[in-house]
């Protein structure tokens, strides 16, 4: 009698902490501008880039943007599930095309550490 | 008749020195506020934006093996708790590799970032080194802008 359950916590449904495996939930794209993307090339494609990039965003697969204050690159976070997913989607983008923007690609799943904290929750 | 002089000497000065300053005020009102700004900025271009957040990206060092960072991964997940309620971290993320992690933060002093983030256990014992790369808006979207509104 003293397990009684609070029927809105269906903990069995849920996995044990051990089992839980963070999925890949984003990818970190940092760009970089190669030797062909000198300033006068790159300002000739930029407004292709910026409405294939705008529409990216459109569709939820580019879910945030940045430029690097310190060069001339970008910096997206994606939701996409693979680094394959990701690099697909880059790749056609009109730098990309062109061979003036590289990006490196880096798989973000949740801060998985965190669990820490949830362990032991203390028996009342 | 000496002090007189002296006195039509002083207004004269004084009245040169308004002078001045009445054409400086036309001159930066003529120009306008962003080229003003400029005189004291470097040179601005139409990609110019301003950092508002940094990218940390934490990597393990070669002394940042498993049996050392275990007994302090408790110490340091409270730590990044306690920087994200401090409003200092806006995204946290694992790197899928396991080789470190990913802030986005609401900081945008690299200095001040490092700073941070070094008086966390992993980072006070060596273990784990941050990349800063300073962010802004996406600066690109300008060119939208300079074309007519439909």
């Amino acid at each position: 009698m003293s397990d009684v359950k609070n029927p809105r916590v269906h903990a069995e449904i849920l996995p044990s902490l051990a089992a839980v495996v963070v999925p890949t939930t984003k990818i970190l794209a940092i760009g970089s501008v190669t030797d062909k993307g000198t300033p006068e090339a790159i300002a000739s494609i930029r407004p292709h880039e910026v409405r294939a990039t705008v529409r990216n965003h459109l569709t939820g697969r580019i879910e945030q943007w940045f430029s690097q204050t310190g060069g001339h690159a970008v910096v997206f976070i994606l939701n996409a599930a693979s680094i394959a997913e990701a690099h697909e989607l880059l790749e056609k983008l009109p730098l990309g095309v062109a061979g003036m923007m590289e990006f490196e690609l880096i798989a973000l799943g949740p801060l998985a550490p965190l669990a820490l904290l949830i362990a032991d929750l203390p028996r009342s | 008749m000496s002090r007189d002089l002296n006195n039509l000497a002083v207004r004269a000065a004084r009245l040169t020195w308004l002078a001045c300053f009445g054409a400086l005020v036309v001159v930066l009102a003529v120009n306008g506020p962003d080229s003003s700004f400029a005189q004291s900025a470097p040179p601005s271009s139409r990609l110019d934006v301003p950092t508002i957040k940094l990218l940390a990206i934490g990597t393990f060092t070669a002394k940042g093996t498993p049996d050392q960072w275990k007994p302090l991964l408790a110490s340091e997940v409270r730590d990044t708790v306690r920087l994200y309620l401090a409003g200092k971290i806006d995204q946290w993320y694992l790197k899928q590799d396991q080789s470190g992690v990913v802030f986005m933060m609401n900081v945008t002093d690299p200095k001040e970032a490092r700073e941070l983030l070094g008086r966390f256990p992993f980072g006070q014992a060596g273990l784990m080194e941050f990349e800063i790369i300073p962010l802004g808006p996406i600066a690109p979207l300008r060119v939208l802008l300079t074309e007519p509104a439909k």
